[in-house]
C-alpha cells in the first residue's frame, strides 16, 4: 500500500512539513506502530530528507527531492531521491572513536542504523526499510 | 525559543522542534547571550514542549554545552521526552551532561 508519493523543494522547512505529514498519515494507517517506533522514523525521516536537501541538492531550487513511503506485510519502506551527483555508502563514516562523540557532523546515518532501521544507498537513493 | 533567567539560572525553553529548519535561528539566539549576558551560572535548556528533533538538533544541543563549558557554567537538559532521551543516551551524550525529567 503506497502510503506517499510526493516531492518538495530543497528547504529544510519543507523537509519538515513533510515529515509532519508523513508522521500523520503513519498514525493513522499503520496502527500497530507504537510511539517510540514514530519518533525514530521521525528523526530518520528528518536525517535522509536533509541530506538529499543539503548535500544532494545544495539547497538549489530548482531541484527537487521525491519522497515515497509504502507499507506492506509488516514493512515499512522509505525511498528519499534527489537531483544531486550520488554518493557512495562507503562514503559515510560510520565508526567513530569514543573521543569523537561529541562530533559536529556525521552523526545521524550511524544513529538511523543503530535504531534498527535498514539502509541502502544507490548515488542519488536512499531507501530505508523498518520492519515492524 | 524562549529565555527565562530564574536566579543565577538560564532557562531556554525550545517551543518549537528541535529541527534543522530553526537551528540557525536557536544559536544566533544563544551566542548573543553568552556573548552579552554573564549574570547566569548555570544553563538549562528545556525540551518539554519539543516532539520532534533531529541530528542537526542535536548537534545545536552539543554547541550548547560546549560554550557552557567554555564559560564556565554548567549545562543540562530538562523535561525532554522518553523518546529524546534515549536518543541522547544511545548517542553517549548522557556522558557529558545532566539529563533531568
Amino acid at each position: 500500500m503506497e502510503l506517499l508519493n510526493t516531492e518538495i523543494e530543497s528547504s529544510f522547512d519543507a523537509v519538515d512539513m513533510l515529515v509532519r505529514t508523513a508522521i500523520r498519515l503513519l498514525e493513522e494507517e499503520v496502527k500497530e506502530l507504537s510511539q517510540s517506533q514514530l519518533f525514530n522514523i521521525n528523526f530518520m525521516l528528518r536525517e535522509i530528507l536533509n541530506n538529499a536537501v543539503e548535500h544532494g541538492n545544495h539547497f538549489e531550487n530548482e531541484k527537487k527531492v521525491m519522497c515515497h513511503i509504502e507499507y506492506e506485510a509488516h514493512q515499512l519502506t522509505f525511498r528519499v531521491r534527489d537531483e544531486g551527483k550520488g554518493i557512495h555508502l562507503e562514503d559515510i563514516p560510520l565508526m567513530h572513536e569514543p573521543k569523537d562523540l561529541l562530533r559536529q557532523r556525521n552523526r545521524g546515518h550511524e544513529t538511523i542504523r543503530e535504531m534498527a532501521f535498514e539502509v541502502y544507498i544507490d548515488q542519488t537513493e536512499v531507501t530505508v526499510i523498518l520492519k515492524i | 525559543m524562549e529565555e527565562q533567567l530564574l536566579g543565577n539560572c538560564m532557562r531556554l525553553i525550545i517551543t518549537e522542534g528541535l529541527t534543522a529548519n530553526r537551528v540557525s535561528d536557536y544559536t544566533q539566539k544563544t551566542e548573543a547571550l553568552f556573548a552579552s549576558d554573564s549574570r547566569f551560572d548555570s544553563v538549562v535548556l528545556d525540551l518539554s514542549s519539543t516532539k520532534n528533533i533531529d541530528s542537526v538538533g542535536v548537534t545545536f544541543v552539543i554547541g550548547l554545552y560546549k560554550a557552557s563549558e567554555e564559560h564556565n557554567k554548567s549545562f543540562s537538559v530538562s523535561g525532554a521526552s522518553v523518546d529524546i532521551m534515549s536518543l541522547f543516551r544511545l548517542m553517549k551524550l548522557d556522558q557529558f551532561f545532566d539529563l533531568n525529567e
